[in-house]
């Protein structure tokens, strides 16, 4: 009689489960800024049956020292905020470990500091002043996707991008540099 | 979809090389304008022992900018900088024909404005005048030995027969440098003379 309910409840056990299915989501965050730069970030990508698939990052920087750095400092520019939409194409044929391309659009927000010349009654003089840019860059990155246990993955990541408009006030060049944590869903 | 790829490939490498922006991230808190003569070597013809070789500056904190109808206003662009310094040196040539610092030590004489020597290598400081609105120095070289020597301004001396002034400006205020050529300096960007 013990061995008839336990083939049953290990029947259950087994048969009850519905075969897992492919995630097609997935949420990161990412570490490496969010340690060295204060940047808060989070992704989210749509996993497609095919080697393509896109997603969106947003990302905000709430840091005193960098503010600071800014301000006193030589630094010309201060990111505070992007929207990244990417397409990504996987480089290799496996689902647990793989290299990929993307092309990444940047919609890219922050302060300036420039030197500029102000008349003033009899002459002129030159003063720093600083104001905000709102500017747009496309680019590319390259990375690696690592699924280490169960739907958790970690992720590096390598790209640059260039501004494209309001480029006299707006950094050359936007990087998306990154070491990621996800969660597949 | 395959035919995609190479769009990726070529996509990636165009943003690579894109990355390689001349344009700098850094910020730089100084501007440079060039104006000629601001310093004034005063040259005799000859030297003879215990002569003194002056020069001096008054410039105003008006100056003239290139491309610009109106006047640069020196002492508010770098925040009311007490004064502007430059390097100098004097250096005798040796029996062998090399040259070598010259040390001055008392025989650098200030009349206006601060000048100091350290390890062969001399700061002027031209102080500002509120009441002349100019920035004021005149320092003597007492020549106390025959021999040739000659004086030069640093790099920008060698570089373009000129001398940089510098703002001595403080905390986050613009540093202003005032690249001027000076008339005395030959080819080599060197006031040559010697001392009988």
């Amino acid at each position: 009689m013990k061995k008839h309910l336990l083939f049953l409840f290990v029947g259950f056990a087994v048969f009850g489960q519905e075969k897992p299915s492919k995630p097609h989501y997935e949420f990161r965050t990412n570490l490496l800024t969010m340690l060295s730069q204060c940047n808060f970030n989070a992704s989210i990508e749509k996993k497609n049956a095919t080697n393509y698939s896109f997603g969106i990052s947003m990302g905000t920087t709430q840091s005193s020292s960098l503010e600071s750095k800014f301000k006193d400092g030589n630094t010309a520019y201060l990111a505070q905020w992007d929207v990244t939409p990417f397409v990504r194409y996987k480089l290799s044929t496996s689902n647990r470990s793989f290299y990929f391309a993307e092309a990444f659009g940047s919609i890219n927000q922050g302060k300036y500091k420039e030197i500029t010349r102000t008349p003033a009654t009899t002459s002129s003089f030159y003063q720093i002043t600083t104001g905000s840019y709102t500017a747009v860059a496309l680019g590319g990155s390259l990375g690696y996707s690592l699924l280490v246990k169960s739907n958790w993955t970690v992720e590096f990541l390598v790209g640059f991008g260039s501004n494209l408009v309001n480029t006299q006030h707006s950094p050359a060049v936007v990087s998306r540099v990154g070491l990621s944590l996800g969660y597949q869903f | 979809m395959k035919t995609l790829r190479p769009f990726f490939y070529v996509l990636l490498l165009t943003f690579f090389i894109s990355a390689c922006s001349n344009k700098d991230n850094e910020f730089y808190n100084e501007i440079t304008l060039k104006v000629p003569n601001l310093v004034t070597i005063d040259t005799q013809s000859s030297y003879a022992q215990n002569d003194i070789l002056w020069m001096h500056t008054a410039f105003s904190q008006y100056l003239v900018e290139e491309n610009q109808t109106d006047l640069l206003d020196v002492y508010q662009t770098s925040g009311q900088a007490p004064s502007f310094m430059f390097v100098f040196s004097l250096e005798k040539q040796q029996t062998n024909g090399t040259w070598v610092f010259y040390p001055l030590t008392s025989n650098l004489l200030v009349d206006q404005g601060v000048a100091n020597e350290y390890d062969g290598y001399c700061t002027g400081y031209c102080l500002y005048n509120a009441t002349t609105k100019t920035f004021d120095f005149k320092t003597g070289l007492k020549l106390t030995e025959s021999g040739n020597y000659r004086l030069n301004f640093g790099y920008e001396s060698l570089a373009t027969r000129a001398v940089t002034l510098r703002s001595t400006s403080i905390a986050t205020n613009l540093f202003v440098n005032i690249q001027s050529s000076v008339t005395a300096l030959d080819s080599g960007g060197f006031y040559s003379f010697t001392v009988n």
